[in-house]
């Protein structure tokens, strides 16, 4: 076999410059640990030191006053026989149940609308998003008005005759959790809007316009051409909204605190309210760490989803 | 009547049932904000609630807003909303860019542990550390304080990923010239790698603005006097002082929301495109 034998030296005038693509690193070894050593030591402390520390705590007794005591798996086991955990744990799935269909669909078609040619199309993108920018307090004061007795909800669907009495939406314990989780869904549909623009914008225009040849309508086309297309993103959404409908906060805090007779408690504030009113440190840690459960298999179908594998290289 | 003049009409009419569907949505999105602006302006004469609801106020009147601003600290927690934004944006950014630079344009011993382990912060939920991060900075002396927000709030792993996504982007050619031409790491990444990052940049640095103008929970936790709390958090220990005139509450609330749909409104494209940068990265 005439195969060239690799170990034959090349002569040193042959051998191509070496890609000096590397910032010259060899004269200044020390420079990535120098740029990387703020970043990785505020991730240390502020984050990997936290983090264990809060599993720790879950295992102890801490009140604040006195030093943290082990308990071994009290907490969990206390966890079992609290209604009140209960409740949050079922509370926080209902958020879930109610919203995230909410932020998966309605934005889908908030998206296929504004990605029109229209003129001025543009100014209804800025509407749609604007509650995103907005903070959640301003929201939820605003809201307070649309949902009181006398508010602009109830003379709506009375005038419209869907109702015949006025509802305090949010003393209701039927109707607190689905005014709180509408204000949320309300607040972050632009959100999601967007990603589907995105997603929108990715579709190939022939495809369209293949469909549009063989005489699909409107309908048929965003049916079975763009949706199908839109599958990745679709998914994306119902991850991400599950994730945050599980983390819904402040718009319990300043509506309902969580009542009435616990309707709203979730466990993002199950958690405040153990461990900041009720300074109740070390169960509190411990119910944050089914919520983290529960977010990290929601998180890591994200990860996957959205900037899986094959970017991380 | 010809067959091309009856087509014309009827994409005139779909495109104005297109725009009373897209208006008609649009009120669903502004609406709330719009009857917030009306209760803000109502005299004491007029109700904040009535059947049918009145939505323009009967003279308008400036009197909430006064009420607002000078009945309780809001100058103040103006400034403290924009003090917070203004040192933690440019740090926030600052950390971010020279964090993610190494980990996208040098090799090294230990790069992928230290981008993994920059990652897999992103997978442990802000709730489950605001106990533990609270008792470090109450170790730290720095509950009650700026500090107590500013510092724990600097850097994310997703600021890190994103950031490390648009160094990836440029071409190599770039930096090898640069080499060849005698330049620094530190120039290399000051004049020529940094700028060429600014649109994500810019749309990071938009988005810290929005999340540090809006933060609520954390602040909240941290701080104990009023004189220091942010907007947002001033704005819900109004909402929760017994007997606050409603209208004043709704002034106070259009006060706060002034300055961030007027920065929204500027950076509006930077908002998508970072956005869309997140997603199809």
């Amino acid at each position: 076999m005439s195969m060239p034998t690799p170990t034959q030296p090349v002569p040193q005038s042959q051998v191509p410059p070496r890609p000096r693509t590397r910032l010259g690193l060899r004269r200044f070894p020390w420079v990535p640990y120098l740029f990387l050593l703020p970043g990785v030591a505020f991730f240390v402390i502020f984050d990997y030191i936290p983090a264990f520390n809060a599993l720790y705590l879950s295992f102890t007794k801490y009140h604040v006053l006195s030093p943290p005591e082990w308990v071994g798996l009290e907490n969990y086991h206390d966890m079992l026989n609290d209604p009140s955990f209960w409740k949050a744990l079922k509370n926080s799935f209902a958020y879930m149940v109610i919203m995230v269909p909410m932020l998966v669909v309605i934005p889908l078609f908030l998206a296929i609308l504004v990605n029109q040619k229209l003129k001025g199309i543009h100014l209804f993108r800025v509407a749609y998003y604007l509650p995103v920018v907005t903070s959640m307090v301003t929201v939820s004061i605003t809201w307070n008005y649309l949902y009181h007795e006398s508010g602009l909800l109830n003379y709506l669907l009375i005038t419209l005759g869907i109702l015949s009495k006025p509802i305090s939406w949010l003393l209701d314990v039927n109707t607190a959790i689905f005014a709180v989780a509408l204000v949320e869904s309300w607040k972050s549909m632009g959100f999601y809007m967007i990603i589907y623009l995105a997603g929108l914008q990715s579709v190939p225009q022939d495809l369209i316009e293949a469909a549009r040849v063989d005489g699909a309508n409107r309908l048929r086309i965003i049916w079975h051409v763009i949706i199908p297309m839109l599958r990745p993103f679709v998914a994306l959404c119902v991850v991400m909204a599950g994730m945050g409908s599980m983390q819904v906060f402040t718009s319990v805090f300043m509506l309902t605190q969580g009542g009435p007779l616990d309707s709203t408690t979730n466990l993002t504030y199950l958690i405040y309210d153990l461990a900041f009113q009720k300074l109740n440190m070390g169960y509190a840690s411990a119910v944050g760490m089914v919520l983290w459960v529960i977010l990290l298999v929601l998180s890591i179908l994200n990860f996957r989803l959205s900037h899986g594998g094959e970017r991380m290289q | 009547m010809t067959h091309k003049r009856w087509s014309r009409l009827k994409r005139m009419a779909k495109t104005a049932g297109m725009y009373v569907v897209l208006t008609a949505i649009a009120c669903l999105f502004v609406g709330p904000f719009i009857l917030l602006i009306s209760t803000a302006f109502k005299s004491d004469s007029q109700p904040v609630f009535s059947f049918p609801p009145q939505w323009i106020p009967d003279p308008p009147v400036w009197d909430n807003f006064h009420q607002a601003w000078n009945d309780i600290p809001f100058p103040r927690y103006m400034f403290n909303s924009f003090f917070l934004v203004g040192v933690m944006v440019p740090l926030h950014l600052f950390l971010a860019s020279i964090t993610a630079y190494p980990l996208a344009r040098m090799r090294f011993f230990g790069r992928n542990f230290i981008f993994y382990g920059i990652i897999a912060t992103m997978f442990i939920p802000p709730e489950v550390m605001l106990i533990p991060r609270f008792l470090l900075v109450k170790t730290l002396n720095m509950t009650d304080s700026y500090w107590g927000i500013i510092i724990p709030g600097l850097l994310g792993g997703f600021a890190v990923f994103l950031m490390r996504q648009a160094y990836l982007a440029i071409p190599r050619e770039l930096e090898e010239a640069a080499i060849i031409d005698g330049c620094d790491p530190f120039r290399m990444w000051w004049s020529i790698m940094l700028p060429l990052t600014a649109p994500t940049t810019a749309a990071l640095g938009v988005f810290s603005f929005i999340s540090v103008w809006n933060s609520f929970i954390w602040p909240l936790i941290v701080l104990k006097s009023p004189e220091l709390y942010p907007l947002s958090l001033g704005l819900a220990y109004l909402a929760g002082t017994f007997g606050f005139d409603v209208k004043s509450l709704a002034a106070g609330a259009v006060i706060s929301v002034t300055p961030i749909i007027i920065f929204f409104l500027l950076m509006q494209r930077y908002f998508i495109y970072g956005m869309q940068g997140a997603v199809k990265k």
